[in-house]
């Protein structure tokens, strides 16, 4: 049984990682190798390896230092990677390593409903502590007119026109620089934050198809297909956590802590999340 | 006219050398020039050239030969600077790579003490006897050489397979060991792919496919071209194939082989069925109808790649790879008539392109003349590294010119509708073959309207010469370029008119019998799972390659051992079996370590020499007679003849010498050494001292000092008062003082605090003597009953002889060895001695016996007026310091005496240490070098060691005028010959029952 995120081992898979490994062999390329984690893709899509004491990713796997250091010095991006049977292989050109997935211990990384009155979202530590955060000088892309109308659009996403959604999804898809695109990450904190509130909600339904003809970079694409299947990174359930215990102190902790995740990419989330709480207000309100 | 110069011992490998006989056939005035190393097979070579005469015949395999055809002899000149410059090069190549470069086995042994394979790019007549040596040694062996026989290679095969270990090759050109590449290779990534190949260029082809598909190979092993005849009965190709089973990160294994013989292909078919992993197997040259099991049979090597992407990502074979050529809809037709010409650089490329033209074709079968896979109705495939272009030449993937003169051939003739080529890129090809074959491609299409050119590029992405730019430049020329060789062909054959269209081909259960797994070896397991650790002797730009991929590598500059003397290597092979001499050898250089030369006495030598009380004269080295002695000595017999009162003149004492009436021994005879002509008669002193460890005994004369003095061959009355000054004040006042010390002097003691000052011993004493006269000065002082005076003048005296310490030095050196000699066992020398005529040794296992070669003449620096010309050759037993590991042997302790005797500066002296280093048994702790990072003299010279290198011990000498009573002129250094080595282990193998005959 997979155990819940806030039991971090130093060997843990993410359960929608373990849901999506192919079930017979597949060939594919190490995608992206970073300072303390790497990618690869398999069948189009990634799989995340980070070193202990990084947040597990959706689509990823925590590994001991010893084994992600091996992995960092001898990987490379193309080099082949095999995965069959749970088991997946790095071919590179100083030698061949294996990581075997089926002994790590699995984490439920899935969204849980978080069952607040809705009346009350205003008034949580969560949306007082997003609402005190300058996210003008922290985010990845210029807060001009046309994102504040943007952002205005998300904030509003009920009552917004098709035109409205079209002009604001076209609008962030992509949009900013690096690995994780600022805009994608404002989407993603949107739509995860709606997700852990509502039954049913078609934003997510109308991203996806966006995502169909606008194109994002393949690891924003990872975040994307996790979240529509309900599963976020270990980091964000942490945070989302924090409408249980409602401390404001600890919230605040968690937010400096997510403010440090990639360039601009944990503030990005943090405002998506904080347009989705007010989008969530501004419906309860009408 | 043919002019020749040799440069001796100046060992190059072949691809160095045809690429320099290609830079000096470009110098002006050279009309035709071949550089090679001297070996015999290289001799008829030159005579294939019309490049040979005496000098070519009388060259030293080691020697490398420059041969040119000239109508002007200056050219020569020219042609050596040619040489000497590309060699420069070399050099600072080598700098920049800063390799670990060794000269022996056993150093690159030591160098790379976990090595793993033995990579053996040598001439095939020594490859054999290399492999062998590696498999003794537990080690794999890859052989890119060729010419090794069918019987070797049987041999070894069987004995590699009992050892657990795989001999990949001869005539293995390439290969990939854990994602290195080895030899000719290209860069393949690494995936879940295991091949094994009795062909390079088939290996090539397949594995840079897999590559391009985005598919990987871990391990490509070359099992050399007649691994699956009859006679080898595929041993290394069954061992490879059942440890890449074995090994869990391979998914699929690919077998390669040119047509095997019937017996052999079912066995290994057979073998194949038993794989617990699906198989894709190509016998070029057969066609399969049908996939048998989970082995599946290729036509062409595109195929074999393409089936072995599919089962490598877990999909199953297609029963057709028809794949759309890249180049499908050209409108480019060649008109009926013409002909299709391949010019191929790659032999297994050219015979599937005379396979699939044949074909479709219906050409009937390949031809089997020598250089053409196909020769039919004006078709034809040339294979362009066959060993009739490549003989003394570079192979084609290196160098373009065969094929460029035969696109000019065949250009010109008007039935060739289509040029066939292909660029085989990698490690070892051309830079830039594409733009070097450029101008000759562009000159045909230019000149010859229709005439069409296809290639294909056999190469990855990250290959040095790069895949992409390969490619762009030849279609920038218009020629079409496809993906593989097979669809080249195709494509020569669809603008003909004539497409080739496989029959689908099903996958049919197998039946038949299956082999019984030979038992994986442990070591190919871990040779296939681990980077490889490589010793390279040969062609050196390997070892870079192995070291830029993750793999360890140690250059060994490979020579011939023993110069390529097949009797001396045989004998060699045979001592390396014998573990024991190791041991003899350590219990022998021990005996040097724990020697304590004391000085005990300064004595008349008649009073220790019974030998000399009567008419008899000690001389240097071995024995000789008085017609044999060289001028100087028989000056110094003269002035000892005088001294001695045996004659009042120059030609009475000439008239006694020649007479019969004296007797000249040797003073090594005798438990004595003596300097240069050594001469020593019965009342000239000499130091007495006494090695305490083993009680033996050993005697030399005083040192005179310099000038005019007898052991440079001068007898004039000053020399010969000097004597009698020495035998009545000198001598009896040391004597007083070294018998007023407790035990005598501890010479060790003496060496130790020297050597340590700047002193070699040889050629240097200033330290030693300061610190003899350090020793007596004090007593000499206070000694009784001692005129004043003669106290003064010896003091006087020991003070201005910076070399007093070197006869003190040499009688410590021959009680030494002889306490060493006590035990006959071992290759270690225990004498070098010279009397100017011969070079004699003796060796530590044959006792008293000589072994002599005619002496070297000294190089070195001469005083104001005189010149080499002037110089005696080598005389005197003073190369006992060389013996016991000082004088030449230590050149590094003493950089102020270098540049002396000309051997340059401190860089130079250290490489003469290191040189001398290999070929010693071992170093002495009691006299550590500071210059050499207190590193012990080299200690014990090893008659195995010089053979096998041709390094000879170097010896810092004074020089003697060759006339007699001029005395010294110059100081230098001079090597031992090596003939007297040759002998010495000549005589030892056979004393320890060797066959020595000839073969």
């Amino acid at each position: 049984m997979a155990k819940r995120f806030n039991m971090i081992v130093k060997e843990t898979k993410s359960s929608f990682l373990s849901l999506s490994l192919p079930d017979k062999r597949q060939i594919g390329k190490v995608h992206s190798v970073f300072a303390t984690s790497l990618n690869i893709m398999v069948n189009n899509q990634l799989i995340n390896f980070s070193q202990e004491g990084m947040s597990l990713s959706a689509h990823g796997c925590i590994l001991g230092k010893k084994k992600m250091g091996t992995l960092l010095e001898l990987c490379r991006p193309k080099d082949i990677v095999k995965v069959e049977n749970d088991k997946i292989t790095f071919y590179t050109k100083q030698g061949v390593e294996s990581v075997d997935l089926s002994d790590f211990t699995e984490m439920d990384l899935s969204l849980t409903k978080i069952n607040i009155a809705d009346q009350s979202i205003a008034g949580t530590s969560v949306f007082q502590s997003l609402k005190a955060v300058s996210f003008e000088e922290e985010i990845g892309i210029a807060c001009d007119g046309k994102a504040k109308a943007v952002f205005d659009i998300l904030n509003n996403i009920a009552t917004s026109s098709e035109e409205e959604k079209n002009k604001a999804v076209t609008f962030l898809i992509g949009r900013g620089k690096g690995l994780t695109p600022s805009g994608d990450d404002i989407l993603s904190g949107f739509i995860m934050i709606r997700k852990s509130f509502l039954e049913k909600d078609n934003f997510q339904e109308y991203v996806k198809e966006k995502l169909k003809v606008q194109k994002t970079t393949d690891i924003s694409e990872a975040y994307y297909n996790a979240l529509f299947s309900g599963y976020v990174s270990s980091l964000f359930l942490t945070f989302l956590s924090a409408f249980e215990t409602n401390e404001t102190l600890n919230t605040n902790q968690l937010i400096k802590l997510i403010g440090k995740y990639g360039h601009t990419s944990g503030y990005d989330t943090l405002l998506g999340m904080y347009l989705g709480l007010q989008s969530l207000i501004n419906e309860m309100e009408e | 006219m043919i002019y020749t110069r040799i440069k001796e011992n100046s060992y190059q490998d072949s691809i160095n050398l045809m690429l320099l006989t290609n830079s000096v056939n470009t110098v002006d005035g050279v009309n035709s020039a071949q550089v090679m190393m001297g070996t015999d097979a290289n001799k008829d070579l030159f005579k294939d050239a019309d490049l040979y005469n005496d000098v070519v015949a009388n060259a030293e395999p080691n020697d490398m030969v420059v041969a040119i055809d000239s109508d002007d002899e200056a050219v020569l000149d020219k042609v050596m600077e040619e040489v000497e410059n590309y060699l420069s090069d070399l050099s600072v190549k080598k700098d920049s790579d800063s390799l670990e470069n060794v000269a022996t086995w056993s150093e690159a042994v030591d160098a790379l003490p976990d090595s793993n394979v033995a990579l053996i790019s040598i001439p095939g007549i020594y490859a054999a006897d290399e492999i062998e040596r590696a498999l003794d040694a537990d080690k794999h062996a890859f052989v890119f050489s060729d010419n090794v026989s069918i019987e070797d290679e049987v041999r070894l095969k069987k004995k590699a397979h009992e050892k657990g270990l795989l001999v990949m090759g001869p005539d293995s050109g390439t290969g990939m060991i854990s994602s290195v590449p080895l030899a000719f290779t290209n860069v393949i990534k690494p995936g879940n792919i295991g091949m094994v190949g009795a062909s390079g260029t088939g290996i090539q082809e397949a594995t840079t496919i897999i590559d391009r598909l985005g598919g990987g190979v871990v391990n490509a092993v070359g099992v050399g071209g007649r691994d699956l005849s009859e006679e080898v009965g595929a041993i290394t190709m069954l061992d490879a194939l059942s440890a890449m089973d074995q090994q869990a990160d391979v998914d699929v294994i690919v077998a390669i082989s040119k047509p095997p013989a019937k017996a052999v292909r079912d066995k290994v078919v057979a073998m194949l069925h038993s794989l617990s992993k699906p198989v894709v197997a190509i016998f070029l040259g057969e066609k399969p109808e049908q996939n048998e099991g989970d082995v599946h049979f290729a036509y062409t090597l595109e195929e074999t790649a393409r089936m072995a992407v599919d089962l490598a990502n877990g999909e199953k074979v297609k029963e057709t790879y028809q794949t759309e050529l890249t180049n499908a809809d050209t409108d480019i037709k060649i008109p009926e008539g013409k002909t299709v010409k391949g010019l191929y650089s790659g032999g297994t490329l050219a015979s599937e392109a005379a396979t699939l033209i044949a074909e479709a074709l219906e050409l009937g079968k390949l031809s089997k003349e020598e250089g053409y896979k196909l020769k039919t109705n004006g078709f034809e495939v040339m294979d362009l590294g066959d060993d009739m272009y490549t003989q003394g030449k570079p192979h084609p993937m290196i160098d373009p010119e065969v094929r460029i003169n035969k696109i000019k051939e065949y250009a010109a003739d008007d039935n060739t509708g289509v040029i066939l080529l292909d660029v085989v890129l990698g490690y070892g090809s051309h830079p830039d073959m594409a733009e070097a074959l450029k101008p000759a491609i562009e000159e045909a299409m230019n000149n010859h309207e229709g005439l069409q050119f296809i290639a294909t590029v056999v190469g990855t992405q990250n290959d040095p010469q790069e895949y992409d730019h390969t490619r762009q430049v030849l279609e920038d020329l218009g020629v079409l370029v496809e993906d593989s060789n097979a669809k080249a062909v195709r494509l020569a054959l669809h603008i003909m008119g004539k497409d080739l269209a496989p029959a689908p081909k099903p996958t049919v259960d197998y039946k038949g019998e299956k082999a019984a797994l030979p038992e994986p070896s442990e070591k190919v397991i871990d040779l296939l799972t681990t980077k490889p650790r490589v010793i390279n002797m040969g062609v050196e730009s390997f070892s870079s390659v192995i070291k830029k991929h993750g793999g360890e590598a140690v250059q060994y500059d490979w020579r011939p051992r023993a110069g390529g003397n097949q009797k001396l290597i045989r004998i060699l092979n045979e001592l390396d079996k014998m573990d024991e001499i190791e041991e003899q050898n350590e219990r022998v250089i021990d005996r040097f370590k724990k020697s304590a030369p004391i000085l005990k006495d300064v004595v008349p030598a008649y009073t220790v020499i019974p030998e000399l009380k009567e008419k008899a004269l000690l001389h240097a080295g071995p024995p000789m007679t008085w017609d044999d002695m060289t001028s100087p000595m028989k000056g110094s017999c003269i002035g000892a003849a005088l001294f001695e009162g045996w004659a009042e003149t120059e030609d009475e004492a000439m008239e006694l010498l020649g007479s019969g009436e004296v007797k000249f021994i040797p003073c090594h005879h005798v438990d004595a050494v003596g300097p240069m002509g050594g001469i020593t008669s019965a009342n000239m002193p000499v130091f007495v001292v006494k090695n305490r460890t083993n009680d033996n005994t050993a005697y030399c004369q005083m040192n005179e000092g310099i000038g005019a003095v007898l052991r440079f061959g001068a007898y004039n009355e000053e020399v010969v008062n000097r004597l009698h000054w020495m035998k009545d004040v000198l001598g009896p006042i040391l004597s007083k003082a070294i018998k007023e010390t407790e035990n005598g002097i501890d010479l060790n003691v003496v060496i130790a605090r020297a050597i340590t000052m700047g002193d070699e011993f040889h050629q240097r004493n200033h330290a030693a003597s300061l610190i003899f006269l350090k020793e007596v000065a004090p007593i000499i002082v206070a000694l009784k009953d001692v005129d004043e005076k003669d106290k003064q003048d010896t003091v006087q005296f020991l003070a201005d002889t910076d070399q007093f310490f070197l006869n003190v030095m040499m009688a410590a050196g021959k009680a030494i060895v002889d306490g060493a000699r006590q035990v006959k066992e071992g290759t270690i020398v225990t004498t070098l001695s010279r009397n100017g005529k011969d070079f004699g040794i003796r060796v530590s296992a044959l006792g008293d016996e000589w072994f002599t070669a005619p002496v070297n003449n000294p190089k070195g620096l001469y005083f104001t007026g005189y010149s080499e010309e002037d110089g005696n050759p080598d005389v005197g037993d003073s190369a006992i310091t060389e013996t016991v590991g000082v004088g030449g042997m230590a050149m590094v302790a003493a950089p102020a005496v270098t540049r002396f005797v000309g051997a340059g500066g401190f860089q130079d002296a250290l490489d003469v240490s290191n040189e001398m280093d290999r070929i010693t048994a071992g170093n002495n702790p009691n006299w550590s070098i500071p210059t050499w990072d207190f590193k012990g003299a080299a200690l014990g010279i090893d008659i195995r060691k010089v053979v096998e290198t041709g390094v000879t011990p170097i010896i810092n000498t004074g020089i003697a005028h060759k006339e007699a009573g001029k005395g010294q002129v110059g100081a230098g250094t001079v090597r031992a010959p090596l003939g007297c080595f040759e002998k010495a282990l000549v005589a030892y193998a056979k004393s320890v029952g060797i066959s020595v005959e000839d073969e």
